[in-house]
């Protein structure tokens, strides 16, 4: 397995906090993760002993059936929701004591999202979506519009940056969320179904994006139930009912879930 | 269309309906039969049949729509559906009507105060349109005078256009009855009075001709209502009992009607005495014969049909008459009619701005109003916007929709006039409350609700649904019906959705609360500063109060007597530095004395009088009131009835009339009689903060006796702490007498500008109103944004923005809004401010002061509105927003 | 053959009252009336015959009641009245007028202008 570091920019003194991350240290480590939902009373058991690491420079996909927990998962990861119980380490560090700001800093400097649903804000032009996340940061305007025009020209973009997203393709508003989510240069990039809104021709242009940036260095998570674009990750976590299952005992699963189904 | 003939018939809708399908069943059975009969399978015949015949439903509705009746069944359909959907949604029902009611209210409370104050005053008076108030002009004088009681004559003599002429001159009393001493306020009237205005007494009669002549010939009294219920207990026997006013016994005549209070803006009158008894409640002697004293204020009612024009030229042309025929009295002199509501004489003239700034003022909080209201409807038809399209879908008409929409708000505009109508009648007698008492005396200022107003509401009403029926309009020319069945566009979040209406909106609130903001910044600064300005004499450290010997029944010579004792024992009170009597206090209601004057030397323009105004003052007088004397003396006691005549004028009588050189020993005639000047004083106010310098002169009490004066007292003391002493004092030398209230001269200034005090109050309390409205305006339209936005906001959360970044970027949105709505508000506050004219006092309109502090309550303001909702988006659920 | 939307506006009512104006009829005859007095040459959409009935009669021109069918059906017949005679022979005069006008217009050929 390939791993190598790659900086995207090695100027960038805010995202490692000083500290140095070794190639193929261990980037997110989970333990025992339980995530419940409680709705009118009853529990829902959305995520149960799960355990997980992904270690840098890794391109993981996390498959499963619709219901199975994947984007539950993906949303603890990317520190959008906390698990009922279990220890999750990003980087180390313990994330249960942080507060909602501190959370809001790692999202911004460690991870970039790449949503199902594009995501632009239709009132920004390109270039300005490409900018939001750095607009949380202190940073320079030059050093800023230099990483916004690498992220672009990185995905091909870079020709629309006055457009608004309403005036692009589907295939051409996702590049620039993946723009988006690069601009940042993350330590992680976390794509939940990142071709489910786009038709395959798009989807497969996005996947050899994303194939390309991991080659690049880049650790890749991503979420989908398509088991072709799954094929591009070096590694597949396979959920079902809110638990990782091995890729065998989840082909049994989904085969006996459907026969139940049919009779 | 006759109403019975409508109802019929929409009531019989039901059964043109069905013979409609009745009618269209029949064509297509008789068309599927022609088909049959050329061969066509039966089956296929009625398809056929049906195809050919079109959309039924459609034509349907085309047909009922030729009928006449139609507009009105679809509006009450519209009605119901309207009014159904409003109850559906009580929360914004009742906000919206609530605005309107503030609006409407607001608007009609302005239109009843209009009507009972300045169109039709007076209660119970008949045909008040055609009733003109009357006051003489000077050549050269920019304020109007009062009329003699020989032209009073003339002009009933020799006028042919006018039904007649009246005169009222307030007066006034300490009525003692039993134990009880009160001041209360009457009139001086001619003898047509009650019959000219056409109010009849309920008990007794009204004063008869030749009632108003004869030197005190006719000591009769009608009193009012009130005054019969309240201090004389609604006596049934009290015609022709006696009552003392003014020390002489009148015989009551008459008992006016419940609800008449007199022609005079402001003032409830108590009692009305004939003129012929002028000499006892008026100083300055018998004038009923003098054509140069002028004391009396009139009104002319004008034949019907005659225009204030007409009438004005005739009275002008008998002005014209006597001024050739007593050119001593009357050189320079003309009268002139004011319609009511610029009556000189009264409170109306003082209110007058007031009321029309107000005007503007309230057309504003309207505004304001309906733009919320607006808003809200505007949130809501987003809300609706399934129900519209699935209307539109199913073939409604643009139009029908605008008109479904209009109706609600036609509904929420009645629901806001009716309780406007409710708050206008509730606060009809506020203004009363705004002026300051005036020690005892009843106040009178009453807005009226009659049709008039009703119908301008119904106007303000119909306007308020336009504009909010214009708002839903707009909305639906927007209304997409295949875009709206599709989703938006699925990548794209947080697309303008077209937010400019309610942001215009907003943008418009915040200006106009602006304009009104720095409109009361500025009234409430030239109060300041008309209430600092220093009228020219001391007000802080002299008391002012009235011992009236003419009520008392005081000859001259009693009354001396008692002042020259008053005055020893007030001076030996401790704390009392200087005390002076004089006959006017300065700035308070009353005339002073005026006569033409002749000095040597000075030669005026032709067809100019120089008539100017004086005051009878004793010694002491400069010293206690804090006018200063730029040379000479001031009055002493030696300067009595046996030595020579003098006079003191002040530094414009002085300028204008000797030039240059000094006055002091040179003569100037007044009234016949020649004095010397021995002083020359400091310019000081007179008759109100506002004026300009003018010419002006004392002479001294003694060799000018008035029995009324008022008593100034320079003193550290406070009026309470005086007040015992005073009246100890007063009831040393007589038990009988009263003392007016005690009073600081401070007072006095505050009491002439409560016009001002009435403004500020008005305009301050509907700018807060406004400003109140405009922020509810901006939180609805920032909360709304902010719940159409929760995708946004999640996503920015997910990308790491913190809570501070999220509040920063709602409270930044708001308050550019704000800005928007201050800069607009700027350039209409800098355009319109100038219109507040008369009210300011030394302010510029762009007075920077007032601008700033209006820039700073909005901002707080908006701030305010603001940080709900921006809190309310650092709560959002990244998570929970990305998944919705 | 024209259908409805292809006759000029207002011409359907002039063609109702002329055909009312032979008799008294109901909607259906109308109808048939008109094909069968121009020879086929307008076919009206048979829906939008009602809406016009609707109005003329709003109108006062026409005035209707209820009877029985040839084949015993109760139907409602429509007929002129005096306003709607005196509306015929204006528009018929109108139309006159400017029928010619427009053929003289349309036979003018070059030699005569």
């Amino acid at each position: 397995m390939p791993r190598k570091t790659l900086r995207l920019d090695s100027r960038d003194r805010n995202t490692k906090r000083g500290e140095m991350t070794a190639a193929g240290d261990v980037l997110i480590s989970m333990k025992d993760i339980e995530r419940v939902f409680y709705t009118d009373e009853v529990e829902t058991h959305a995520l149960s002993d799960v355990d997980l690491e992904i270690r840098k420079g890794e391109y993981v996909s996390i498959e499963g059936p619709s219901g199975s927990g994947k984007s539950t998962l993906l949303s603890i990861i990317g520190l959008l929701d906390s698990p009922s119980d279990g220890q999750y380490l990003f980087k180390r560090e313990a994330v249960e004591t942080l507060n909602i700001s501190q959370r809001a800093v790692i999202r911004n400097r460690e991870i970039g999202f790449i949503f199902q649903s594009f995501n632009l804000i239709g009132d920004l032009t390109v270039y300005e979506n490409v900018e939001l996340p750095l607009t949380y940061r202190a940073m320079s305007g030059s050093e800023r519009k230099q990483r916004v025009q690498q992220a672009l020209e990185r995905v091909g973009i870079s020709h629309r940056t006055r457009h608004y997203p309403s005036q692009l393709s589907g295939g051409q508003q996702q590049r620039v969320a993946v723009a988006r989510a690069l601009a940042g240069n993350p330590s992680i990039l976390l794509a939940d179904e990142p071709t489910g809104n786009l038709d395959s021709q798009n989807a497969n242009a996005v996947m050899e994006l994303l194939g390309e940036l991991h080659r690049e260095g880049a650790t890749i998570c991503m979420v989908t139930h398509d088991p072709r674009f799954a094929q591009h990750a070096e590694r597949g976590i396979h959920l079902f009912d809110g638990r990782v299952v091995t890729k065998s005992e989840a082909a049994k699963s989904m085969a006996d879930s459907a026969a139940n189904r049919t009779f | 269309m006759p109403m019975r003939f409508v109802l019929d018939r929409l009531f019989r809708r039901e059964r043109l309906d069905h013979s409609m399908e009745e009618e269209l069943r029949f064509h297509m059975a008789e068309r599927a039969a022609d088909l049959q009969r050329s061969g066509v399978p039966i089956a296929e015949a009625e398809r056929r049949a049906q195809l050919e015949f079109g959309g039924i439903e459609n034509y349907k509705e085309q047909c009922r729509e030729t009928r006449s009746f139609h507009g009105i069944h679809s509006f009450f359909a519209d009605l119901r559906f309207g009014f159904r959907m409003l109850w559906r949604s009580p929360g914004f029902s009742i906000l919206a009507i609530l605005c309107l009611t503030l609006g409407i209210g607001a608007n009609a409370a302005v239109f009843s105060w209009i009507e009972g104050i300045l169109f039709r005053p007076y209660p119970a008076v008949a045909h008040q349109e055609r009733l003109f108030a009357l006051t003489g002009t000077a050549r050269g004088d920019p304020d109007d005078t009062d009329l003699s009681w020989p032209d009073f004559l003339d002009l009933q003599r020799s006028c042919t256009l006018v039904d007649s002429f009246i005169v009222t001159k307030i007066t006034g009393t300490t009525l003692s009855i039993g134990d009880r001493a009160e001041v209360t306020t009457g009139s001086i009237v001619s003898a047509n009075y009650f019959d000219a205005i056409g109010v009849r007494p309920i008990l007794g009669r009204g004063f008869e001709p030749g009632e108003d002549s004869g030197r005190s010939a006719h000591p009769l009294t009608v009193i009012s209502y009130q005054l019969w219920q309240g201090r004389f207990k609604g006596d049934p026997q009290i015609i022709g009992k006696t009552q003392r006013l003014n020390g002489v016994l009148h015989t009551i005549v008459g008992v006016a009607p419940k609800g008449f209070y007199g022609t005079f803006v402001g003032w409830a009158m108590q009692f009305w005495v004939p003129a012929s008894m002028e000499e006892i409640f008026e100083a300055g002697g018998y004038k009923l014969e003098d054509r140069g004293a002028r004391w009396i204020e009139a009104y002319a009612r004008l034949k019907p049909g005659v225009t204030r024009e007409q009438a004005q030229q005739e009275i002008a042309a008998v002005a014209r008459r006597l001024e050739k025929d007593y050119p001593d009295t009357n050189r320079g002199r003309s009268i002139k009619l004011w319609p009511l509501w610029q009556t000189p004489f009264n409170n109306a003239k003082t209110l007058l701005s007031t009321l029309e700034i107000m005007l503007a003022v309230v057309v504003f909080v309207l505004l304001i109003a309906c733009a919320n209201v607006g808003n809200l409807l505007l949130v809501r038809s987003f809300a609706r916007r399934h129900e519209m399209t699935v209307r539109l879908a199913i073939g409604a008409r643009r139009g029908r929709l605008v008109r479904q929409l209009v109706t609600e708000g036609l509904i929420l505009a009645a629901f806001g006039a009716a309780g406007g109508l409710l708050v206008a009648h509730w606060w009809r007698h506020a203004l009363v409350l705004l002026l300051p008492a005036r020690g005892g005396v009843a106040m009178h200022l009453a807005g009226e609700i009659d049709w008039r107003v009703l119908a301008l509401s119904a106007g303000v009403c119909l306007i308020a649904t336009l504009l909010l029926g214009l708002v839903p309009a707009l909305q639906t020319r927007d209304l997409d019906v295949a875009g709206a069945l599709k989703a938006e566009s699925a990548g794209v979040v947080g697309s303008g959705r077209r937010a400019w209406i309610r942001s215009g909106l907003v943008v418009m609130q915040v200006s106009l609360s602006f304009v009104l903001i720095v409109g009361a910044g500025l009234l409430l600064q030239s109060l300041q500063r008309i209430r600092n300005s220093s009228p020219g004499f001391s007000t802080h450290e002299v008391l002012d109060t009235t011992v009236n010997l003419v009520a008392a029944g005081y000859d001259p010579q009693r009354a001396q007597n008692f002042q020259d004792e008053l005055l020893d024992r007030v001076k030996a009170l401790p704390g009392v530095e200087s005390a002076a009597f004089a006959r006017m206090t300065p700035l308070s209601y009353g005339s002073f004395s005026s006569t033409p004057i002749a000095v040597d030397g000075y030669q005026s323009p032709p067809d100019e009088q120089p008539i100017v105004q004086y005051n009878e003052v004793g010694p002491d007088y400069f010293v206690t009131m804090g006018i200063p004397l730029v040379s000479g003396r001031e009055f002493s006691r030696a300067d009595d009835e046996k030595s020579v005549l003098v006079a003191i004028v002040n530094e414009t009588m002085a300028a204008k009339y000797w030039g240059g050189r000094n006055p002091i020993g040179e003569r100037v005639q007044v009234k016949g009689r020649w004095m010397q000047v021995v002083g020359v004083a400091k310019n000081s106010k007179y008759q109100s903060v506002r004026e300009t310098p003018k010419p002006f002169f004392y002479v001294p009490l003694r060799q000018n006796f008035a029995r009324g004066p008022g008593l100034n007292i320079r003193t550290r003391l406070s009026p309470e702490a005086m007040t015992a002493a005073l009246t100890r004092e007063v009831h040393a030398i007589d038990r009988n007498l009263a003392l007016f209230e005690v009073i600081t001269l401070q007072e006095q200034v505050d009491r002439s500008t409560s016009p001002q005090l009435v403004a500020v109050t008005l305009v301050g309390v509907l700018s807060g109103l406004a400003l109140l409205l405009a922020a509810i305006g901006l939180y609805g339209v920032m909360s709304y944004a902010v719940s159409q936005s929760t995708r946004e906001l999640g996503l920015r959360m997910a990308l790491g923005a913190t809570p501070s970044h999220l509040l920063r970027l709602v409270m930044s949105r708001g308050l550019a809004l704000t800005a928007a709505g201050i800069v607009g508000g700027t350039a209409a506050a800098l355009a319109s401010t100038r219109l507040l004219g008369y009210l300011l006092y030394n302010v510029s309109p762009r007075d920077p002061m007032s601008f700033g502090s209006a820039f700073v309550v909005i901002m707080v303001a908006s701030l305010a509105a603001c940080f709900l909702p921006a809190w309310r988006a650092t709560r959002t659920d990244p998570l929970q927003a990305l998944r919705d | 053959m024209t259908n409805s939307s292809d006759i000029l506006p207002g011409t359907l009512d002039l063609l109702i009252l002329k055909a009312a104006s032979l008799g008294s009829l109901h909607g259906f005859g109308v109808m048939l009336r008109i094909q069968q007095i121009s020879r086929g040459a307008f076919e009206v959409e048979q829906g939008a015959l009602y809406p016009a009935l609707y109005r003329l009669e709003e109108k006062g021109m026409l005035t209707s009641e209820w009877g029985v069918s040839e084949n015993n059906r109760r139907a409602k017949y429509y007929r002129l009245t005096r306003k709607g005679e005196k509306r015929l022979r204006e528009q018929t005069d109108t139309w006159n007028r400017l029928a010619s006008a427009m053929a003289t217009v349309l036979d003018a050929r070059p030699e005569e202008v």
